[in-house]
This record gives structure tokens, sequence and C-alpha cells, in this order.
């Protein structure tokens, strides 16, 4: 019914023009062209049959929080998901997040991915902990402009691992450069 | 290094680029007044100074300095170099690009000056110039990895790829053996994956797949590999290998619809429309039964064979195709299945099909030759589709008769109202569409896609105060109307401008209108902070694809509603000016939309 695949530079401007029509947080295009240019592995488009993006999965890699000091460590980060509300009950959101998530682990050796999530969304906050696995990490207070906590979630998507071996797998890559600073804008 | 500045001005003059760096301006302009207290004429420092209030909001002042430096020290590199600073950050590329070239008449290796050129050259596709900059850096540094990759992108964008690979050749030939270390391995990767890329575009594609092979270990990601390795063996005509990949690629992701249709490529089975012989059409109903016992969870296998069967086969797959659906209520069965009406006669089958599930439904609380009973949803979501079915044949009569029974059997579900509302608006009473879009909206006030639906058939039906008072429900406290342009709302823009234009209220439509040309410019200007991010990302690939998709932008939907929009507004206020002033402002006008152009 609906094809899942890779977002390319064409689906950037439908894939906005999707999140405005469904989400309250939203994006000046630099910040899509931000992702896609950085993580191009990372964004997915539910395409509907006649060629319409109903919906689509904004992600990122992140490097570790310093206070460990271990360094070098990446986890991805969701940035962004939506699905039109005329094409429910298809379980699009859980396959474009089953597949950025795929991309984390296999691309960049990602040891597990978070996001954000308000507290009333029901729905949301279900889908992430029941189908795909998320754990409540920590809330953050007052973080949505309008003043609603967000719950940060977790799903480790390797096990923790004190030292990580060489050539064990793809880690801790593409991390070089810091971001264009103009487009480190809002993030869900 | 200001010139012929003694030892205390020079150290101070050093202290103003320095605070212009870290955007300490004030510490900057003090610097910049003592020097010129003494020195009052000094070309260097005025060039600063200018530079500096540039920044601080005091462009005309800018300007002038900036001009009165040059014209003291027209030998001064730094001169140029802070002139062009200030067209860049103007927009002003052509004029900048001037400047850097006259400053490197003078400093002719300054690679600060070079790298900045470079960047311009890349935004205005001056692709010769590029290529030329692109090289000299190389040559100045050709023991910076960035030299080596800019240099090849530059030749690949002015059309000369097999140059580029001979670029990227050289390039891994300075790197040791053992190279990439671990926290480069991804970076190596995705250049090794951009030349490959360019071997195929320019055709070879045996070298291209032979290169793919023996780099396969340094090849991070998995899926373009593969990706990539289908569509060289494709091009080889090597399909029996191909039809593996796609195999392998649909075990990965079993809902890219991509990938269907490049295994029936492989297979000889591929039409653009659909259109084979009985012969090929029962290879492909063969294929599909082996492809759905496969991948069991995925909806392609069941829905692509709609496309090829034909009479009553395909009624036989439709059938059992609509049925689960409509049992597990999926709202969005009707626009998976519209692109059938396009084709001859399926239509009418659709019809009885449902038909026959509806009667059965009311008869027998089952579907036609099935024990199981079904849930009391089951007729809603039958009505449901059959409304939408009678509505895209355009016989909205009964198409409402078919969702007002389904809201009477269930009134609780929002998605009724939301289709009822889209018939009313094709059957042309636009203020009931946009009624019944405000009633779906009041049934849940947390959902951004209702409201959106109904500011929609607001505008369609002219009550632009009403959209407005509804739209900024969803948008930040404060400047609402600000939140919606700086978000780069372009649907409601334009439906604003279209109603705006309907009504005759030209000022407003073009306000809007033109709001939605200023997105366009802005994300040209995106693409400025990216040359040398994605060099250094090595993200290459996706950067050359961007560039593509920019030099296409104005090509899009939206901007051609919104230039057709203005267009329109214009000649209407040409036709029948106002005031003869207005006129006057419109031949300006018309100039400025012909320059676009450019």
């Amino acid at each position: 019914m609906v094809c899942i695949r890779q977002a390319t530079m064409e689906d950037l401007l439908a894939m906005q023009a999707c999140n405005l029509l469904c989400l309250p947080e939203n994006y000046q295009m630099k910040y899509y062209l931000y992702h896609i240019l950085s993580w191009p592995h990372l964004l997915y488009v539910a395409e509907d049959y006649g060629g319409k993006i109903v919906g689509y999965v904004l992600a990122k890699m992140e490097e570790e929080s310093s206070e460990g000091g271990a360094s070098g460590a990446v986890h991805g980060h969701i940035t962004s998901l939506a699905v039109l509300r005329t094409h429910r009950k298809l379980g699009l959101a859980t396959k474009l997040m089953t597949a950025a998530q795929n991309a984390m682990a296999s691309v960049f050796g990602a040891e597990y991915v978070s996001l954000h999530v308000r507290r009333s969304n029901r729905a949301a906050f279900s889908l992430y902990t029941s189908t795909l696995g998320y754990k409540i990490h920590d809330t953050e207070a007052k973080y949505y402009a309008d003043g609603e906590d967000a719950y940060d979630m977790r799903k480790q998507l390797r096990p923790k691992q004190a030292h990580v071996h060489h050539h064990a797998h793809g880690g801790g890559c593409c991390s070089g450069g810091e971001a264009v600073t103009a487009a480190k804008t809002v993030e869900s | 290094m200001g010139s012929y500045l003694p030892p205390k001005e020079a150290n101070l003059f050093k202290v103003i680029v320095k605070s212009y760096e870290t955007k300490q301006y004030k510490k900057g302009l003090k610097a910049a007044d003592a020097i010129l207290k003494k020195y009052p004429e000094h070309g260097e420092t005025l060039s600063m100074k200018g530079l500096t209030l540039n920044c601080m909001d005091r462009k005309s002042e800018a300007y002038e300095l900036v001009r009165r430096g040059l014209k003291n020290d027209l030998k001064s590199h730094v001169c140029w170099h802070v002139y062009g600073l200030l067209y860049r950050s103007d927009r002003e590329y052509r004029e900048a690009i001037k400047c850097y070239r006259n400053a490197l008449k003078i400093d002719s290796n300054n690679i600060e000056i070079l790298r900045d050129l470079s960047l311009l050259q890349a935004q205005m596709r001056d692709l010769s110039g590029f290529v030329e900059t692109r090289q000299h850096l190389l040559t100045l540094k050709p023991n910076h990895r960035m030299n080596w990759i800019g240099f090849a992108v530059a030749q690949h964008l002015n059309s000369n790829g097999s140059k580029a690979i001979e670029i990227l050749e050289a390039y891994e030939g300075t790197l040791e053996d053992d190279y990439p270390s671990d926290n480069e391995r991804c970076e190596h990767g995705e250049m090794l994956l951009y030349k490959i890329s360019l071997m195929e575009e320019h055709g070879y594609y045996e070298r291209a797949l032979d290169e793919l092979y023996k780099k396969e270990a340094k090849i991070v990601d998995k899926l373009a590999y593969k990706e990539q390795q289908v569509s060289l063996l494709e091009k080889l005509g090597r399909t029996e290998e191909g039809e593996k990949v796609y195999k392998i690629l649909l075990f990965m992701n079993p809902d890219n619809y991509r990938y269907y249709s490049g295994l029936q490529k492989c297979l000889g089975l591929y039409s653009e429309k659909s259109q084979f012989t009985s012969d090929e059409a029962d290879r492909l109903c063969a294929l599909y039964k082996e492809l759905r016992e496969q991948y069991k969870w995925s909806s392609a296998v069941r829905r692509i064979p709609l496309d090829f069967l034909q009479f009553e086969k395909f009624r036989e797959a439709a059938d059992n195709y609509i049925r689960p659906l409509l049992t597990k209520g999926v709202p969005s069965l009707f626009s998976d299945l519209s692109p059938l009406y396009d084709q001859p006669g399926k239509a009418d089958i659709l019809e009885k099909v449902i038909l026959d599930l509806e009667d059965s439904i009311r008869s027998t609380g089952g579907f036609p030759g099935s024990a199981q009973e079904e849930p009391p949803s089951t007729l809603l979501w039958t009505l449901f589709l059959l409304a939408q079915h009678y509505d895209r044949r355009g016989q909205y009569d009964i198409a409402l008769a078919k969702i007002n029974e389904a809201i009477e059997h269930t009134p609780t579900v929002i998605d009724l109202y939301s289709v009822k509302s889209r018939i009313l608006k094709h059957a042309g009473d636009l203020p009931a569409a946009a009624n019944l879009a405000d009633e779906a909206r009041s049934m849940d006030l947390a959902d951004r896609f209702l409201n959106s639906e109904c500011v929609k058939r607001m505008l369609q039906a002219d009550q632009v105060g009403l959209a407005e008072k509804t739209v900024v429900l969803f948008t930040k406290e404060g400047d609402q109307h600000n939140n919606l342009h700086d978000m780069q709302c372009m649907w409601y823009e334009l439906a604003s401008g279209e109603s705006y234009l309907r009504q005759g209220d030209l000022g407003r439509a073009l306000k809007n209108f033109l709001a939605v040309e200023k997105h366009y410019a802005d994300i040209t200007e995106d693409q400025f902070d990216f040359h040398s991010y994605c060099l250094r990302k090595m993200t290459l690939r996706a950067y050359v694809r961007m560039l593509k998709f920019q030099d296409h932008l104005h090509a899009h939907p939206y901007f051609h509603k919104a230039a057709a929009g203005a267009i329109r507004c214009y000649m209407k206020l040409y036709d029948s000016p106002p005031n003869p002033q207005l006129k006057k402002m419109m031949n300006h006008r018309n100039c400025f939309l012909l320059r676009k152009r450019n």
C-alpha cells in the first residue's frame, strides 16, 4: 500500500509540507538540508501508491555528551516523525522508525537511539514503549515552547560495551567537523 | 598586518582582525578608532572598521568606509577582500567574486581568499572558475584531504567526470595501505561510493563493478553498496545476478516498491503502464505468488498484482485484497485503490466487488462465502469506501447517502466527517465543506492535521478571517503569522493568496504569493554553508544531488502556483490600475520579475 524508502533531495519539500500539516514543531528547509547532507542514511519516507509523501522520519547522529569522557561514542536521535492522519493503521510509523534505527546501528554503530515526546501524546508514547521498545530515560521540564514537559526516551540498539574492539563495527565515524552553525535550530 | 603602520598601530590592527573573528565588534571598533586618530586615511583600517560596522547593522556607513578604505589603498588585498566580504554578506555574489579576483591579483596565493572565492563560484555555478580555484588550492596545499576532494567535485560538476575519477584515484594513492582508521571509515566509504557512482555516470560499468567488489570491505554503508551493485548489474545486462541482489534488498526492506519493479525488470517483466501479454501476466502471477510466501508481512506483494491483473483474475484479487482491510478498518484503502480507476474497466469491477461485500454484510453479517461474522465496524468502513468510490465517479448524491449512513452508524469516527467535507467540496458546496471540516476539527482539538484540513476548506470557501483565527491555534505564542511565514508554511500562503485573488484583494494576494517566492530564494541561499561543510563531512553523493536539486528548484509546483498567482495579480493591476502612480510602480515590478528568470 505504501512504499518505505530512503528520502531523496526531491522529497524534502514534501516532508516539510507533511510536517507542517501534522505537527506543532516545525523547521525551516535548511534544517532538513542539514540532516540529509549530514546523515543521508537516516531519512526515510512513506510514499503512497499515487506518489504522495504521507509520512517521514528525520533523524541524526550525536556525539556522546562528554561527561563520561568517552568521546567518539555516538548515538542516534529521532528529530521528527510524522504520518498523515489519513494513513494511520498501516504500521507506517513503526516501519519508518525501524528503518532509521537499523541504519543508525549498521552505518554508524550507534549504541542507542533517543527521542523526545510530549507528556500528553499518549498515542506516540505507547508506540514508542510497547511497539518499539523505548524506555523513559529522563523527564525534561518545559521542553516545548508552550511549556509542556518532554519525556527523554531511549532504546538500546546493541549491548553496552566498556571497550569497543577494533573493527567490531563501523562506529564512531562520520563525526568530523562541526555542524553548520545556522542550521542548529530547534530540535524536537 | 596593516601596511605602513608603526608597531603599536600594527598591533592594534591585529586586534581589529581578531575582534572581528571573535565577534567582539565594540572592541574592534575602539582599536580602529585609535589607529584612525593618528592615521585618519589608513585604507585597511578604514575597510576593517567598515566591515565591523556591517556586523553591527550600520550598513550605509559600512559601505562608505569600505569604499573609502579601498580608494586609499587600491593595492591592498585586505581592502579588496573586505569589499568582497561586504558584498557577500548582502548576497551580491557576482560583485563579491570580482572583488576577490582583484584581491588575488595582488596576493595570488592567499589561501583564505581562494577558499572564499571557491565557495562563491560553487554557489553561482561559475564552474570553470570553480575548477581553476580548486586546482590552485590543491597545488598550494596537497596534503589536505579536502583539497583533493574539492578539486574532484569541481571537475565533476564541470562535466569532466573522468578527470574527477583520476583525481580521486591519485588521492587514494597518497593514502597508507591500512587507511582508513576506525573513525574515518564511514567517510572513506562515502568517498569510494562517490567515485564508483562517477564511474557509473560515465558509462564505465565494468570498471565500477570491479572497484565496488574490490573495496567491499571498506564500504560501511551496506545498503548503498547493494543498491549500487544492482544498478550496475542491470546496466551490464547481468540480470540473473541482479535478480539475486534484488531479492536480498527485498529481504532487507520488503516495503520498497522500487525493488519490486527492479526485480521485474531483471526478469523482463516490466511495463511502465502495466500492459502485459497473457503469458507475461501469468509469469508475473507466479512471481508474486512466490513473493507472497516469502514476505508475508509486506502489503506490496498483495497490492502490486492489482495493477497487472485483468477481468476475472483482477476481480478475485481485488476482493481478496479489500476484505481484510475493511475488517481492520484502514482509512486509506480508497486512496490506495484510486490509481486503478485510471485503468479502463477496473472502476466498474471494483464497484461490483464492494457492492457485493456491502450486500452480503447487510444480509448475512459476513463476507460472501464466509462463515465468519464480521464486527459491526466492517459495514462502516465498507460504506466509507463506497462513499469515496462514488465521489471519485462524480455521483455525489449516492456518495453523500453512503457517508451519511456511515455517520449515523457510528457518529464518533472523525474520518467520516473529513470525507463528507471532501465530497461536498467536489459537489461545489464550499461553505458546507468548510463547516464539516470544522466539525471534524472540533472533535479532536489536539490534532493539527484536522486543523490544517479545516483551514484549507475555509480558504477554499473564501472565509479568510476565520481561517486565520483557526490556523494560529497551532502556532507558537506571540507573533503568529510570522511564525507560519518563518516556518515556510507555503500551502497556507498559497491558499490565502488564491482566496484574496478571487476576492479581488490584489494587495494581500500578492503579499502571500511573494512570500512563497521569498522562501524559494531563501532555499537557494541555504546552499551556501554546505559547499564547505559537505567536503568535510564527505557526503559527496548527497551534496552533488543537492546542487542538482537546487538547479531545478523553481520547477516545484508550489513555486509555479505562486508565480502564476503573482502574474495574475500584476496583469489585473496593470489592466486597471487604481492610480497612475501605481502603473509606474508596476513597470518597475515587471522588470523585477523578468530579472528573476535569469
